[in-house]
This record gives structure tokens, C-alpha cells and sequence, in this order.
């Protein structure tokens, strides 16, 4: 059993895994595909020629493959038709062997014994046999000196099996950095097939479980031409060897063959000083820096079976490929060499990559790379390639093989690429169909030899074994997603040829410094550009296209665009909706008409209300912000805003708003508050005056007794009135008329009660009329209180008498002064209820006061009692004229005395006693004794008293008002 | 309807008045009666006027009362003495001598009063009248007041004025005054009966 499986350690990262874990737990690679036992009779042929190898039996394996060989003799036959394909890559390899003797003449240590081409034999003789026989013991010297001497000696037993490891896991690793997954796979069915004859053999033959992955090629003639050269020892080989290996095996050498076998060539020391082939500069930097055991492995440049083998290998190789190599030439092989320092591998990688994206265009392949690559410079290739794409689209047992293997790195292409191989390469699978009883495991354990490994086998500077193998032990396989997660920028199959010494870090492994990277494998900052949503409008999304036009994540420069792009670009850049509203250019400014300035507010430009902090003054709205004032906003309006309101008012309209207007005014004026002056100044002058007043009154009522006191004499209008009722006749009918309110009886009440006593005393007939309704009861009063007044002159009976025959109260006349022209025309009609009549129930007109009375000319007097001077011109105008001569007087106020006068004056009033002092002469006048003096002086006394206040009034406020006028002026 | 009854009305007016005024100026019989009756019907409408007007009044202070917009306490006092008055007036008839006392002693000094008061108040604005209104006229107007109310109290001129004198003037003044005014009173007059009788005036469109 290997010491790994023991022990399930990892072999990828070296580490130690728990056995019964079926993955690491270091780098999550896949322990089973390596660790995990595999069938026995497989494992077993696998192992034991491994084993053989570690063993260090080499010479062994040299016996075993002289009896293998023997008899192998008796199968050739059957597979001559092999043997045709397996010759041309035999002859590769025994070319490239040749030359590289021929090239390299220092011999190694092992050549000290024996040539090279001896060598070569040997090794594949040494494996057939191993192969062939299992655990025998026989081992000749002849062979003992083969090139498994050179693996043994420097790196003793314990070091092949790690080697092997390493070089499984890097073979992967290798071929998805050059994108030769495909052929590693068409070799590995190759490989495959001719190992499943092993394994056939195995079973039908006497090995039972030492299997060499080599067996059915070597014969005795075939041997014999070994020995005189690589050339034609491979040459005859393949003529000879009819039934190994078809010529399309023979150009699918395994890369773990050509691997083992340029090891086996001694190393050999190149100068790159004399190396015909241009070295790249990284390549020159890595030399110098790199101690000098790695030198010769990178002087295997220069193979020339790598050219021939690459011209044979065009047909399957993609265009890039072919560039590679053409670019490269003979580096490749050093490079893949080199992977043990692969300090460089980025830098290389970088550029050949970008030169073959550029090569390989077109094809379907490129397309794969071409994304990859544009991976590997965004620096987000976080997955190999075509991975996803795989898993849907392998065959089941790639799929297997995929899984285990731990070759998570196979494109899409390079799947199909080798599925047209293997489609080509079906005849030689149905003629070794005993490959097919392989399993698949067994597969990976020869596919994941490294192919460039192989190819730089091929060259003839073969570096020294130890050193090939310890610089392989250097080479780590570095987890994926471990790399995935520290790198992110660079592919786990990248990271993986990254050198890890032990505890250093990536930045010691890498021999460049950042600044040294190409442009394009810098890495660049990630633009995490927001996807436009198609809902915005076009001049959002102009606006986005433009801001990434200018951006400096710009793949293309403005000069690299096509003159297409440019025709493009250009137009959507003017004819964006921004632009258009942005330009002003073809957009003449209109110019508003005149009317329509006029009405454009001339204000500054509005604030908000919240920044004027405008707030709602009055109203429901009262302390909102926000509110449209009413005050502010009138004053945005422009002055000549009341000319347009002109229109549609009139000018009368206009005049009766002013004079509406200058109404409220003065309303304003007269509903202003008194100020607290003079509402004190109300307070008690009002009070004053009317005490004053009263005691003004008063004061001459009741201080002495002017009854005797001689009234001015009566003249005028007093007199004439006098005179006219001194001048009726005995039992003439007198109208009396009370039109005067009751308010003003007392001031009438001196006149009039001093004439009807004079008409008492006359012993006239007496009619009563009034325009008011309070008149007949105001005529009734005077009338007893006269009589009251002469009762010691009359006495009760003739008082009553002088009633029941020469008093008649008419009562009230409806209809005011109007009915006084009714009452003139038809006094029985107009009056024809009296006042008595509803209580004494003698009909008013029946009475023999009123005998002969039809008309108002049958009155010989009518006296008017009044106290408006309306009511005097009434009965002047409306009576006057009808009564034929018959005088008419008239007692009234001193208010309506000036207006009578007039009429006094014209002669239609016969005589008229004006207010208390005209009813105190006509009382003085009656009679001696009915003089009221002290009321006479109370009068005076109260006039006194407002003539006094007018005058102090007058003389107080005007002294006030010149004063304020003189301090105006 | 509306537009009917407005020529109809003006002729009426129109008619009547012209009656009226015919009545005046001549004696015809005939037109003497028309115009007595017209006369005559509108007496009795003033009188129908002024029960609605009473009635009116008692119905506004009833609405006061239900309403409560206003201290119901004059109204109520209203509505009863009107009611009261009413009731005393249809039983006792207004020649009853009680009944009038209601006018002797109720009616005549409440008016008495009143005209008090307002001599009060009329001296008090006699007083401030040149602080509030400034000018001659304000001056004049109060002298006019004091000089005739010497001349009316008898405290000057006492006898009678005749003569050229300055009393006879300034007892003659106030009668031209009032003689001009009762002459710019009938040619106002009339005027408006002109007016009314060539329809220009139509107070009775309402």
C-alpha cells in the first residue's frame, strides 16, 4: 500500500488527513481519487511498478522486462496494428532522446556505464518488464544501468512516490494553464488503452499485479536497436512493434512518459549564454535569480523532437497553441519545466495569452480562451474554465474522471476538442477494446502526468533527476478555493503553479513586484456599474451611456472605437433629450408680446411663505403657515392692475363707490372710541348741566311771590289774537283746534288756557278738534282746568251747564292734517263721532253747541293750538281759505313761532301767542291775577343758565381751537 | 303681473291728482264730489294705515318676546299697556275721565320728560360744539342761540321791537329765515306733486 493511502495524506497540499475523510481538510482536494484503494487487480498493477521504481529495482525491472519482453513475443502478433501507430510516437520520443545526446554529449552518471540510447531502451524495457513480471527477483546488470539508475540515485526510495504525487496533481495544473486538457485526455486514452491490454494481459499472463504502463512495446529486436541508438532504436521500434500502439497513440506520448523519460537524461548544465533561441526577459530575470541546479532544467528549451512532434500535433492543436509554440519555440518546454518556479508562470502566461487571444480568433476554441482570458485580465477568473458549463455536457465517465482526478479545471472546448479526438480515435479503441476493462480510475493515475512535462522530456538537455524531483517536490498544488478566496483575481490553475515554499508567502514566491506586471495584468479597479432599468426615460439613460463613455473603464480609447462606433455614439450624444433641452443654440428667444408684460408681475421673484415667514393673520386659518396671505399677494400685483379694473366700471359706478366709500369713512370716524377723557367729562357734565338746570328752576319757583309782578306788555301777533277773541260776539261758535302733543302742554298751557278762559268769559260756544288723538283729551283738560280756574266765578251748576250747552268735542279727525280739507268741506261727515258721544250715547252732531255748524265759515274764530309750525301752515293752507274772513289764531311753541310769524306777517294768522312768554303776557292780558311770575323768572333763569353754558362752550373750545391753529401755522 | 300694474297705478296717481288739484281751482259740482269722495277714501285708508301699523308694532315686539334675541321686558310691557289701554279704552270709552288720566298723567309728563332730557342734551352739545366741529358756522350757530335765547327768555327785548333797530332786525331775522324756508317748502311741494302728477315720481310703485 502507498505510504499516502496509510497515512491519507493529501496529495496536494502534503498535508495529513484523518483516514476515513474522503477530502482534505486543508485544501478540499480530493483524497479518494488518490488515497482511497482502488480495485485490487488495478491498484495492484499500478502500484507494483511503481513500487518497483521506488524500490529502486531497477535492475529488476530491467529482468522483468527482458522475460516481459519474451513473452510479449507471443501477443505481438495480435497487435501488430498497434504497433504501426505506437511507432511514430516511439520515434518521436527516441529522436528527441537522439538528439538530445547529440546535443547534450556530457553524459551523467549513468551514461558513464552505458549510452544514452541504452538508456532509453532500458527504461522502457525496465517497465515493460516490471509490468510484465510481478516480484521477480532476476536482475541483470545490463540493465541495471538504465535510467532508473539516474531517478534512484538522487533521490533514493522515498523520493519517487512524493514525485509522482506532485507530478500527478501538477499535471492538471499544467494542462489547464496551456489549455491542453484535450490532448492530455487523448492521451490518456491512449494511455489507457494500451493499459488495458496491460491489465488484460495481467490477467490472462503470470503477472497477476505488477503492471507496467509499458509493456507490450519492447521485443527482442526492438531491444537490440535500443542499444544503438535513440533514433533508430524508436524508429525500428515502431516498425517492429506492430501491435502496440496505433500511430495516433503514437503521437499522444504520454506527458508522464516524456516526463520520466527526459529525467532519465543526466542533467546537463545549459548556458543560456549560447542558447540560440532568444530567452524572454522574465525568463533571463528567473535564471539569474534562480540558483543553478534549475538552470538545466530550463535549458530544455531547445528540442527540437518538440517541433516535430508539434507539426505531427496541428491537426489537434487549436490555433493559439501553434502561435504559443511559434512565439515561444522551444521555451515552452522550460516553462513547463519551470513550473517549480513558477514566479515567473504569470507573467509568461500574461503575455502569450494575450498574443494567442489576439492569434486565435475565430475559433470556437479562442471563443473559450478569449473569455478566459478576458478573466484572467479583469483578474476575476475565479473559476476554470468552461466549469459550469461541464458538468451538463461530460460524458460519464469523463465526468468520473473529472471528479476524482481533482482536474476541476477542463474547459467546455477542450471537452469537445477531445471528444472529436476520441471520435477520430475510435478505431484504435475498438481494436484494443480490452482497454476498455480498465477503469476509469486508473485513468487519472497516467492522465494526470504533466504533458509539457513530456514534451521537455523529449529535449536533450535532461536535467539531473534529483534536482527535476526535488524542484518537483517544491511544486505544491494549491487548493482552488483556497486560491479563489486569498487571490480572487487569478484562477486556482494559475495559483497552482504559483510556487508556496513552505511558510513563505505568495509575496516571496512572486520574483516580480507589482509595478513589474503588464498593464493589462494589473488589476484594475471594478467599476460597479447600477444596470439602467428600461422604465427611465431616454434622457436617464443617455445620461448613464455618457457617464460610462467617459469613464475611465473604458476598455477602447476614443481612437481604437470603429468609425461605425463613432457614427453611432455621436448622434445619440446630440440627440439626447438632456442635450436638446440643454441647448439654446436653435431655440430663438421668443419675445412676450406687450399686453403680456403688462401683466407679468414686476415684483421680485417669489419666496415661499415659509422663508418670508408669512403666516395667516386673520380668519379661520389664523397661525397656518403656508397659507396664501391675502396682504402679500396683493402687493405682487402691478399698479396698473386698477387701470384694467377700469374697463369694466363705469364712471357713475366709480363715483358711487366713493361716496360709499367716504359713508364708511365717516362711520369709522363716528364709531371711534371716546378717549378716556372725555368719557369722564360725560360722566359728570351731563348730570351737571341738569342739575344746574333744575336749580336754575327751581330756584325762581320757589324763592318769593311774584304773582303780582307786572308782565311786559303784549304786543303784536299776542295782541291781535287778544284783540280777535275780545271781538267775538255772545254765543259765536269758536273752533278750538288741540293739534299739539301732550309734551308740549304745559308750554301751550299759558296761552291757550289764558284765551279759552277769555273765551269763557265770552260765553262763546266752544267746538273741539284735533288732527291728534290725544288732542280731545288734552281739550277736555284745558277746558275743567279752566273751569276749575273760575269757580269762584262759576259756579258748579253754571259750569255744567255752560258744558251741556256751549262745549262740543269732536273727537280726533283720522287721517291727520289730510282730513282737515274733508273736515273743512263736510265737518259733520269727517267728525261724526265725537268724543262723547260712545259714553254718553247722544250722537255728537245733536249737541246745541254745534247748531248751525255745517261748515268751518260758520265758526266765527278758530283757534289753532300748536306746536309745530307744519301743523299751523296745515290749517293757514288747507283751512284758512274756507273760512270767509273769520280770524284765525294760533297759540303756539316757540319753536313753531318763527315759522308762523310769516303768516302772522301775511295776515292769514289774525294773531298768535308764541310759547310761555307770549302765554304770560296773554295770561297777564286775561286777567291780572293768572300771571305766573316766578315761572316767568324760572324760564329766565334757565335760559340764563344755557346761554351761559353755550357761551362758556364757545368761548373755552374756541380759544382752544385758535391756539391749535396758531401752532399749526 | 308686475309690469302691469305700474302704468295702471301712475294713471290712478295721476288721475286723482289732477282731480285734486282741479278741485281747487275750479267750482264745478260735479268735480267738487269726486273730489270730496277721494278725498274722504283716503282718509279712511290713513286710518286703516295706522291699525296696521299698530298692529305691526304688537306683532314685532311678540316676536321679539319668542325669539329672546332681545330683553323681552319692554315688550312685554308694550304688548300690556297696549292691551290694557285697549281694553280700558273699549270699556270706558275715551270721554271717561279716568281714561283720561291716562294721557294727563302718563302721557304728558313722560313727554314733558323726554323734552327735558333733550334740552340737557342739546345744551351739552351747544357746549362742545366748537371742539367738534371747527369753523364760523359752529360760531355763528351758538351765537344765534344765546342772542335769541335772550331775546325768546325775554331777558332783551322784552317789549315789543319796532322799528329799524337792532332788535327789530334780530327779531325779524328768524321770520325771514322762516319765510324763506316755507317758500323753498311749497315750491318743493310743489314740485313733487308736479312730479308725481306727470309720473315722473312714482313713490307708489313701491
Amino acid at each position: 500500500m502507498d505510504e499516502s493511502q496509510l497515512t491519507n495524506r493529501c496529495p496536494m497540499c502534503g498535508k495529513e488527513n484523518a483516514p476515513d475523510v474522503e477530502r482534505c481538510t486543508f485544501c478540499h482536494a480530493a483524497l479518494k481519487a488518490f488515497n482511497a484503494e482502488p480495485k485490487p487487480a488495478e491498484t495492484s498493477a499500478e502500484d507494483d511498478w511503481l513500487n518497483n521504481l521506488r524500490a529502486g529495482n531497477g535492475l529488476d525491472n530491467s529482468v522483468k522486462q527482458a522475460e516481459y519482453s519474451e513473452e510479449q513475443k507471443s501477443t505481438d502478433n495480435l497487435s501488430q496494428e498497434e504497433d504501426e501507430d505506437a511507432s511514430d510516437w516511439l520515434q518521436r520520443i527516441g529522436q528527441g532522446g537522439d538528439e538530445d545526446q547529440l546535443e547534450n554529449p556530457q553524459p551523467s552518471e549513468s551514461e558513464s556505464v552505458q549510452p544514452s540510447g541504452d538508456n532509453q531502451a532500458d527504461f522502457l524495457s525496465g517497465l515493460r518488464e516490471s509490468a510484465a513480471i510481478e516480484g521477480e527477483e532476476t536482475l541483470s546488470e545490463d540493465v541495471s544501468d538504465d535510467w532508473l539508475e539516474k531517478l534512484r540515485l538522487p533521490t533514493q526510495e522515498n523520493v519517487l512516490p512524493e514525485s509522482a504525487d506532485i507530478l500527478e496533481s501538477s499535471e492538471a495544473d499544467a494542462a489547464a494553464l496551456f489549455g491542453e486538457e484535450e490532448d492530455n485526455l487523448i492521451r490518456l486514452d491512449s494511455l489507457s488503452s494500451w493499459q488495458s491490454r496491460l491489465s488484460l494481459e495481467d490477467q490472462e499472463g503470470t503477472a497477476e499485479d505488477d503492471t507496467s504502463p509499458l509493456e507490450p512495446h519492447s521485443s527482442a529486436e526492438e531491444e537490440a536497436e535500443i542499444g544503438n541508438g535513440a533514433e533508430n532504436t524508436f524508429a525500428n521500434a515502431a516498425d517492429q512493434i506492430p501491435s502496440e500502439s496505433s500511430s495516433q497513440e503514437s503521437m499522444e506520448v504520454p506527458s508522464w512518459l516524456e516526463d520520466l523519460q527526459n529525467s532519465a537524461f543526466p542533467a546537463q548544465p545549459v548556458d543560456f549564454s549560447k542558447e540560440s533561441v532568444p530567452v524572454p526577459d522574465w525568463l533571463q530575470g528567473l535564471v539569474s535569480e534562480e540558483s543553478a541546479p534549475e538552470q538545466p532544467i530550463e535549458s530544455q528549451e531547445t528540442s527540437q523532437p518538440e517541433e516535430s512532434y508539434q507539426t505531427e500535433e496541428d491537426d489537434f492543436q487549436p490555433d493559439w497553441l501553434r502561435a504559443l509554440r511559434s512565439d515561444t519555440g522551444s521555451r515552452e518546454s522550460a516553462s513547463a519545466l519551470n513550473e517549480d518556479t513558477p514566479s515567473d508562470l504569470p507573467q509568461k502566461t500574461g503575455n502569450e495569452i494575450e498574443q494567442l487571444a489576439e492569434d486565435t480568433q475565430g475559433s470556437t476554441f479562442s471563443l473559450d480562451r478569449e473569455d478566459d482570458l478576458s478573466e484572467l485580465r479583469n483578474g476575476n477568473a475565479q473559476e476554470p474554465f468552461g466549469e459550469t458549463e461541464l458538468a451538463g455536457e461530460l460524458p460519464d465517465w469523463l465526468k468520473d474522471f473529472a471528479s476524482e482526478s481533482g482536474q476541476e479545471g477542463l474547459t467546455l472546448a477542450g471537452l469537445e476538442e477531445t471528444d472529436s479526438k476520441l471520435e477520430k480515435s475510435e478505431p484504435s479503441e475498438e481494436m484494443f477494446s480490452p482497454a476498455e476493462s480498465l477503469s476509469d480510475e486508473e485513468q487519472p493515475g497516467f492522465s494526470e502526468e504533466p504533458s509539457l512535462i513530456l514534451e521537455d522530456e523529449n529535449e536533450n538537455a535532461a536535467p539531473e533527476p534529483a534536482e527535476i524531483l526535488s524542484e518537483l517536490g517544491e511544486f505544491e498544488y494549491v487548493p482552488r478555493e483556497e486560491t479563489v478566496e486569498q487571490e480572487g483575481e487569478i484562477p486556482y490553475w494559475l495559483t497552482a503553479l504559483q510556487p508556496e515554499e513552505a511558510e513563505d508567502t505568495a509575496e516571496a514566491a512572486l520574483p516580480f513586484e507589482e509595478s513589474e506586471l503588464p498593464d493589462w495584468m494589473k488589476p484594475e479597479p471594478v467599476h460597479d456599474e447600477p444596470e439602467i432599468p428600461a422604465f427611465l426615460p431616454d434622457f436617464e439613460i443617455d445620461r448613464h451611456n455618457s457617464a460610462i463613455q467617459n469613464s475611465d473603464t473604458m476598455p477602447f480609447e476614443a481612437g481604437e472605437l470603429p468609425t461605425w462606433l463613432d457614427e453611432v455614439s455621436e448622434p445619440l450624444e446630440k440627440t439626447s433629450s438632456r442635450d436638446v433641452l440643454n441647448s439654446h443654440e436653435d431655440i430663438a428667444p421668443a419675445e412676450l408680446p406687450s399686453w403680456l408684460k403688462e401683466m407679468k408681475p414686476r415684483s421680485a421673484p417669489n419666496q415661499s411663505f415659509a422663508e418670508l415667514n408669512v403666516f395667516q393673520q386673520i380668519g379661520p386659518l389664523a397661525g397656518m403657515q403656508e397659507v396664501l396671505p391675502t396682504s402679500e399677494q396683493n402687493r405682487t400685483f402691478p399698479a396698473n392692475l386698477a387701470q384694467a379694473g377700469k374697463l369694466l366700471v363705469s364712471d357713475e359706478q366709480l363715483k358711487s363707490a366713493e361716496i360709499i366709500s367716504t359713508l364708511l369713512d365717516k362711520m369709522s370716524d363716528s364709531a371711534k372710541l371716546s378717549s378716556p377723557g372725555d368719557i369722564k367729562v360725560n360722566r359728570w357734565i351731563k348730570p351737571a348741566i341738569s342739575l344746574i338746570l333744575m336749580l336754575a328752576i327751581l330756584i325762581p319757583l320757589l324763592s318769593g311771590n311774584r304773582a303780582n309782578a307786572e308782565p311786559s306788555e303784549m304786543t303784536g301777533p299776542g295782541m291781535q289774537a287778544y284783540s280777535a277773541v275780545q271781538n267775538l260776539a255772545d254765543d259765536s261758535p269758536v273752533l278750538l283746534a288741540f293739534d299739539f302733543e301732550p309734551a308740549y302742554s304745559g308750554e301751550l298751557s299759558y296761552g291757550g288756557k289764558a284765551m279759552l278762559q277769555q273765551l269763557l268769559q265770552k260765553n262763546v260756544r266752544l267746538v273741539f278738534v284735533s288732527t291728534n288723538a290725544a288732542g280731545p283729551v288734552l281739550a277736555e283738560t284745558f277746558l275743567q282746568e279752566t273751569l276749575n280756574s273760575l269757580t269762584p266765578e262759576w259756579t258748579t251748576e253754571a259750569v255744567v251747564n255752560f258744558q251741556m250747552r256751549n262745549v262740543a268735542n269732536l273727537g280726533y279727525l283720522a287721517g291727520g292734517t289730510a282730513s282737515l280739507q274733508e273736515f273743512v268741506r263736510n265737518p259733520q261727515q269727517a267728525t261724526r263721532f265725537g268724543l262723547k258721544a260712545a259714553m254718553d250715547g247722544v250722537s255728537t252732531w245733536s249737541l246745541p253747541a254745534l247748531n248751525n255748524l255745517d261748515s268751518v265759515d260758520d265758526y266765527a274764530l278758530v283757534v289753532v293750538l300748536t306746536d309745530s309750525s307744519e301743523t299751523g301752515r296745515a290749517w293757514v293752507e288747507q283751512v284758512q281759505p274756507h273760512l270767509n274772513g273769520h280770524p284765525l289764531i294760533m297759540v303756539s311753541s316757540s319753536v313753531a313761532a318763527p315759522m308762523l310769524m310769516p303768516y302772522v306777517e301775511s295776515g292769514q294768522i289774525d294773531g298768535l301767542v308764541a310759547g310761555m312768554t307770549g302765554g304770560y303776557k296773554y295770561q297777564a292780558k286775561v286777567g291780572q291775577g293768572n300771571y305766573h311770575g316766578n315761572a316767568d323768572a324760572a324760564l329766565k333763569a334757565a335760559s340764563l343758565v344755557v346761554i351761559l353754558f353755550l357761551s362758556a362752550g364757545l368761548i373755552f373750545f374756541g380759544i382752544q381751537n385758535r391756539r391749535s391753529n396758531r401752532f399749526k401755522e | 303681473m308686475k309690469a302691469m300694474k305700474a302704468p295702471i297705478a301712475a294713471a290712478i296717481a295721476i288721475s286723482v291728482g289732477l282731480i285734486i288739484l282741479a278741485g281747487y281751482f275750479l267750482p264745478f259740482p260735479l268735480l267738487q264730489s269726486v273730489r270730496a269722495v277721494l278725498l274722504g277714501w283716503a282718509v279712511s285708508l290713513i286710518g286703516v294705515g295706522v291699525i296696521i301699523g299698530v298692529v305691526n308694532l304688537i306683532l314685532n315686539q311678540w316676536r321679539s318676546i319668542r325669539s329672546k334675541s332681545q330683553p323681552i321686558v319692554y315688550s312685554v310691557l308694550l304688548i300690556l299697556s297696549f292691551l290694557l289701554t285697549l281694553l280700558f279704552g273699549l270699556v270706558l270709552t275715551p270721554a271717561n275721565p279716568g281714561f283720561q288720566r291716562v294721557v294727563t298723567a302718563i302721557q304728558i309728563p313722560v313727554e314733558a320728560s323726554l323734552l327735558a332730557s333733550i334740552s340737557v342734551v342739546l345744551i351739552l352739545a351747544g357746549f362742545r360744539l366748537l371742539q367738534k366741529k371747527k369753523g364760523w358756522m359752529a360760531v355763528v350757530f351758538l351765537v344765534s342761540a344765546i342772542v335769541y335765547l335772550l331775546i325768546g327768555s325775554g331777558i332783551i327785548f322784552a317789549g315789543s321791537v319796532s322799528g329799524n333797530g337792532l332788535g327789530a332786525f334780530l327779531i325779524r331775522l328768524p321770520i325771514a329765515g322762516g319765510r324763506g324756508i316755507l317758500l323753498g317748502v311749497a315750491l318743493g311741494s310743489l314740485v313733487a306733486g308736479i312730479k308725481i302728477l306727470f309720473g315722473a315720481e312714482r313713490p307708489y310703485n313701491g
